[in-house]
């Protein structure tokens, strides 16, 4: 026993290293896989379309949206200098009701099928350490949509940020929306009036 | 025909120039991005209610009553009218390949293309590009300058404003025809542009919280995209 024990002890370590090493290969990743993996969810929902309904393309693109998204990031953003003002309530609500709208506006926008693809551009060194991904979503008969990820290093895997379509960055679009109405009515009024919006764009969510 | 589109846009301008003065600021609530916001915010109200009770309606009917290729046809014929813009502002940009293509695909629409009926694009290999004298200005080292957004014309920034007559003169349709060939082409060109913006427009205004905010940002953006051709530097400071 003793013998035996010595040997695998010492092989415990590489073993342990092992692993390690594969767990962080894994997890590290390549900032394109995060996009190839949310856009291949959403061709899943757009395929499975109409037969899923709302409420089935939400359920499944739902967990695709939690792992491709940072909405720790992309609330404090979104939320500007009014975010240090936040309860921890206030900043826990704003994150769940900004992937409520991430998750509810793809099951919306994403609900059929047309032969569409997604194209990888290229990807490139974003400032402060962020990677951005280019692609383009292809569509049979229309001009194609480009669309570029802003994309952050979060526990070692690499998360998405911020989605600029046709040049029109989502995240400063929030930013400069929520700021006006922080600065002119307080943060109680825009999380109420988020939540309105969701309501009022997706009934059945 | 120049001298009086320019005069319109001098009116216009003039016009706008009062306003302004006349909106003196009320301190405390003025967002430095946006300096003029509550004259913007005015002239937005009054855009949106012309365009609901006037051109939305006419654009409307527009595209029930005349068939997608029609529409197509038409949309390139002016398209192609005024392409001569992005030829010029190319040239004066620096772009010299990039007008020299453009010059080419002009000629290729205006001849083969049926001055612009057929639009062969996406068959030649040169693709559309879209400049202007404000993108140009802005290659130049011009400021943006604050953001206006002025009755009938819309959104513009302080350097979009000299934009407004030049674009004017590099347009051919600005220089055939009679008066009265004008106002009617120019209206029809109106009807098309606001027919093709609809569903942006409802974009705008079912899924944005302020609506003069969304079409702020978004105006604003897709420029910075254009000055950038397709590819402005992606990461803003709050990042």
């Amino acid at each position: 026993m003793p013998a035996l024990w010595s040997r695998v002890s010492r092989l415990l370590p590489l073993s342990l290293a092992g692993l390690l090493t594969s767990a962080l290969v894994l997890a590290t990743g390549d900032p394109a896989q995060t996009v190839a993996g949310l856009h291949q969810g959403l061709l899943g929902i757009m395929q499975g379309g109409a037969q899923l309904g709302f409420a089935g393309r939400r359920s499944r693109i739902a967990p695709v949206v939690d792992e491709s998204f940072d909405f720790d990031t992309i609330a404090r953003v979104a939320m500007g200098r009014y975010w240090q003002q936040m309860t921890a309530a206030q900043q826990e609500r704003s994150r769940r009701l900004l992937r409520q709208l991430t998750i509810d506006s793809y099951a919306d926008n994403f609900a059929d099928y047309g032969g569409e693809t997604f194209r990888f551009v290229s990807s490139q060194e974003g400032r402060r350490g962020r990677k951005i991904v280019r692609t383009e979503l292809l569509r049979v008969d229309e001009t194609p949509v480009q669309l570029d990820y802003v994309l952050k290093r979060v526990d070692g895997r690499w998360r998405i940020i911020n989605v600029v379509a046709n040049g029109v960055s989502d995240l400063s679009l929030k930013h400069a929306e929520y700021g006006s109405i922080l600065r002119k009515q307080g943060i109680a009024s825009l999380l109420q009036q988020i939540a309105a919006q969701i309501k009022r764009l997706y009934p059945e969510s | 025909m120049v001298y009086r589109a320019r005069q319109s846009a001098l009116g216009i301008l003039a016009l706008t120039v009062l306003l302004l003065n006349g909106c003196a600021s009320t301190g405390g609530d003025i967002d430095p991005n946006d300096p003029y916001e509550s004259f913007n915010r005015t002239m937005f109200s009054f855009n949106k209610g012309l365009d609901e009770t006037l051109f939305a309606p006419i654009a409307s009917a527009y595209a029930q009553v005349t068939p997608a290729p029609a529409r197509a046809a038409i949309y390139h014929v002016f398209d192609n009218l005024a392409y001569p813009t992005t030829i010029v502002n190319q040239f004066l940009q620096g772009k010299i390949e990039r007008g020299l293509e453009d010059a080419g695909r002009f000629l290729f629409n205006s001849t083969l293309g049926l001055g612009g009926l057929i639009d062969f694009s996406s068959g030649t290999g040169l693709p559309r590009h879209q400049e202007d004298f404000s993108q140009t200005l802005a290659v130049w080292g011009a400021p943006r300058g604050a953001y206006l957004e002025l009755p009938l014309l819309g959104p513009t920034t302080m350097r979009g404003l000299p934009g407004i007559p030049a674009d004017t003169v590099t347009d051919i349709l600005t220089w055939v025809g009679s008066d009265t060939w004008d106002y009617v082409m120019g209206g029809v060109k109106r009807v098309d542009q606001r027919a093709r913006l609809d569903s942006a427009i409802k974009l705008r205004d079912r899924s944005s919280l302020d609506p003069y905010i969304f079409q702020r940002e978004a105006f604003l953006q897709k420029r910075r995209s254009l000055i950038y051709d397709g590819n402005p530097p992606l990461d803003s400071q709050n990042q």
